[in-house]
């Protein structure tokens, strides 16, 4: 799994790609809390190139949605696969996250 | 016709990956399409992670062997560990606070999380725990369209 933290604006991009679960988790928590850490007015993952995600994954998102949340910053995600999209639904975790499909639109929105 | 095969893994969590090739690779064989491949495999991943935190404790030398048996019209997962008793009240508990919390649009604990989520999923999750024998969990999840099969004479029939 890898993950990669870029500026674009105001806004913090964590690209996350590979198998996100009990053992890779802990490193994209650690790109969150880093960008919320600093009251980034907004956090976009992009979960594209993810293509399996467990609770582990999910709870970390869960997590870095609250502490954005603390300082009411903006906290989306972007570019589910069916996969990973179907466990957010599972969880009824689909509702609660600002879902796009890029980027560009989740910038923007 | 019954297939078996066992793995016998540390408590590793570097180990999920090897797990969940070997699960969906075995949901393959029994004829499971792509998205219960899927879930079924997410279940067992999730039943790993309870075993690693909860039984051992997150500590990497504990033992887990993780059984397989595939039907023609279902597949049965045993996760056997030889760590300390489930909280088997407790984990119902966190069952039910993480569905209360998703319902109310709360705050998730991880754990709650994958004991719903193996709900969901799988048709049956069966757990039996003990002091001096660590925990069983078993998950059983059946084809929603079984495979035709020959039936020798009388042509083919499902079910």
């Amino acid at each position: 799994m890898q993950v990669q933290v870029r500026q674009q604006g105001d806004a913090a991009i964590i690209s996350v790609s590979g198998e996100v679960d009990l053992y890779t988790s802990p490193e994209v928590r650690k790109a969150i809390t880093q960008q919320s850490g600093k009251k980034v007015p907004l956090i976009v993952v992009n979960l594209a190139e993810v293509e399996y995600m467990d609770s582990s994954g999910v709870a970390t998102l869960v997590e870095g949605m609250q502490l954005t949340g603390k300082y009411k910053g903006g906290f989306r995600l972007v570019g589910l696969q069916p996969s990973v999209r179907e466990v957010f639904e599972l969880a009824r975790l689909d509702r609660v996250f600002s879902i796009f499909d890029n980027e560009e639109q989740a910038i923007q929105a | 016709m019954e297939k078996y095969f066992e793995l016998k893994i540390p408590s590793d969590p570097k180990m999920m990956r090897l797990v969940r090739k070997n699960v969906s690779l075995a949901c393959e064989m029994v004829g499971f399409s792509e998205r219960e491949v899927n879930a079924v495999t997410l279940a067992v991943d999730e039943g790993c992670t309870n075993i690693i935190r909860h039984c051992y404790g997150e500590k990497t030398q504990g033992v887990i062997i993780l059984r397989l048996r595939l039907y023609r019209d279902k597949i049965v997962i045993v996760l056997k560990d030889f760590g300390s008793e489930m909280d088997l009240e407790e984990l119902e508990r966190c069952r039910k606070k993480t569905q209360h919390a998703m319902e109310k649009r709360g705050p998730v604990r991880p754990g709650g999380l994958g004991v719903l989520l193996m709900h969901s999923v799988m048709d049956k999750v069966q757990y039996k725990t003990s002091p001096k024998s660590g925990s069983v969990l078993r998950l059983t999840k059946y084809l929603s369209h079984p495979k035709e099969v020959e039936v020798a004479g009388s042509g083919s029939s499902t079910g």
